[in-house]
C-alpha cells in the first residue's frame, strides 16, 4: 500500500548527503501520515480506550525514529507495528498488574473503602465520540471486539494493513504458521458474525 | 481462483472499505495528537540523521587509518624484518594508530610517496 509511494520517493532522491539526510525524514513524515489513523484504530480496538491508544501509538512513533530511521523505509511497516504490539502487551500487563493491585486493595479495605479507579480519571472516548464510533461500523467493530486479541490485530495488520505473512509475523512475533491460524480462524469468526450483515458479508 | 478465495477476497475488501469509513471521520482533537506525534517523530530522526552524518567522516579516517596501517606494514616488513619487530617500526605504527587527524590519513598517496623516496634514497 504505502511501500510502493515510499519505494518511490527513495527513487526520486537526490544524490548528495543533505538531499539524502531531507529525502529520509520526508519519507518518514509520509509513511507515518499514511499510517497514523489506521494504527490508531487498531491500537483502539485492543485496549478500547482512546487516549490509551493514543499514547500507544505516540510511543510506537518516537521509537521508530529514534531507533530505525536509518532502516530501509520498506521495513518500517513491520517494525513500527512489532513497536506498536509491544506496547499493547505491557498496556495489558499494566492493567493486569493495576487490577492486582485494586483487588487486593479492595479485599484489604473492604467494600466501604471504595472503587479506587473513581479516583482514576476517565479517559475513555465521551459519548458523542462513542456514537461517532458506533455509527460508522457498529456490527464489524463489534465483531472485531469479540475475537481474541491476537487473531484480531493479526486480522487488522493483513487485512486492513495490507502486511503480508512474513511481515506480520514480524509485528507479531510469532512464526508465519501462526499467523495465518490466527487469521483464518478471525475470518472464519466474522464471517458467522456478520453473516446477517449485508455492508460487509455482501448478501443479496 | 475458485468461489471460496473469490468470496474471500470481497469479504475483506468490504471490511476493509467499512474500516476505511471508520477512520475518515476522525474528530480534530486526536488528529492533532498524531500531527503533534508524528512532528516530535520527525525531529528524533533529523536529530539521529545529523548525529549520524557527522560520525560520516570519523568513520572514513579509521578506515583509512587502517588501509595506511596495513599499506605500510606490508611495504615494511619484507625489508626490515629480521625475526622481531625492529623499534623504530612499531614506534612508526603506534605513532601512525595513535594520530588523529583525519586530514593526516586522508593523504595516503602521498604518505606511500614519502616512504617510497626515503627508501630510495
Amino acid at each position: 500500500m504505502y511501500a510502493t509511494t515510499v519505494g518511490v520517493l527513495i527513487h526520486a532522491g537526490a544524490a548528495g548527503s543533505g538531499a539524502t539526510i531531507l529525502d529520509k525524514i520526508t519519507q518518514l513524515n509520509f509513511f507515518l501520515a499514511q499510517i497514523e489513523r489506521r494504527s490508531l484504530r487498531i491500537a483502539e480496538l485492543a485496549v478500547r480506550q482512546r487516549e490509551d491508544a493514543l499514547d500507544l501509538v505516540q510511543e510506537s512513533m518516537l521509537k521508530l525514529a529514534e531507533k530505525y530511521v536509518n532502516k530501509p523505509a520498506e521495513q518500517w511497516a513491520p517494525l513500527f507495528y512489532r513497536i506498536l504490539q509491544s506496547k499493547i502487551r505491557d498496556w495489558y500487563r499494566r492493567q493486569a498488574a493495576r487490577g492486582r493491585i485494586f483487588g487486593a486493595l479492595k479485599e484489604y479495605f473492604g467494600d466501604d473503602a471504595g472503587d479506587p479507579l473513581h479516583l482514576v480519571e476517565d479517559t475513555s472516548p465521551g459519548p458523542v465520540r462513542r456514537l461517532e464510533i458506533e455509527q460508522a461500523t457498529p456490527a464489524l467493530a463489534e465483531a472485531l471486539r469479540r475475537l481474541p486479541l491476537r487473531q484480531q490485530q493479526v486480522f487488522l495488520l493483513r487485512a486492513w494493513e495490507g502486511l503480508d505473512v512474513q511481515q506480520t509475523a514480524i509485528a507479531m512475533k510469532c512464526g508465519t504458521g501462526s499467523v495465518k491460524t490466527h487469521y483464518h480462524r478471525a475470518l472464519q469468526t466474522l464471517r458467522e458474525l456478520l453473516q446477517d450483515h449485508r455492508e460487509v458479508c455482501g448478501h443479496e | 481462483m475458485n468461489d471460496m478465495e473469490q468470496s474471500e477476497i470481497e469479504f475483506r475488501r468490504r471490511v476493509k472499505e467499512q474500516l476505511d469509513a471508520g477512520i475518515s471521520g476522525l474528530d480534530e482533537a486526536a488528529l492533532a495528537r498524531l500531527r503533534a506525534a508524528r512532528e516530535q517523530a520527525l525531529a528524533i530522526a533529523r536529530a539521529k540523521q545529523r548525529i549520524t552524518d557527522n560520525r560520516q567522516p570519523f568513520r572514513l579516517g579509521f578506515a583509512m587509518a587502517a588501509m595506511l596501517v596495513a599499506v605500510m606494514t606490508w611495504r615494511l616488513l619484507p625489508t626490515h624484518w629480521s625475526g622481531s619487530p625492529p623499534g623504530d617500526m612499531t614506534d612508526d605504527l603506534e605513532m601512525l594508530i595513535a594520530e588523529d587527524e583525519v586530514d593526516f590519513y586522508a593523504d595516503m598517496e602521498f604518505l606511500i610517496w614519502l616512504e617510497q623516496q626515503d627508501h630510495a634514497s
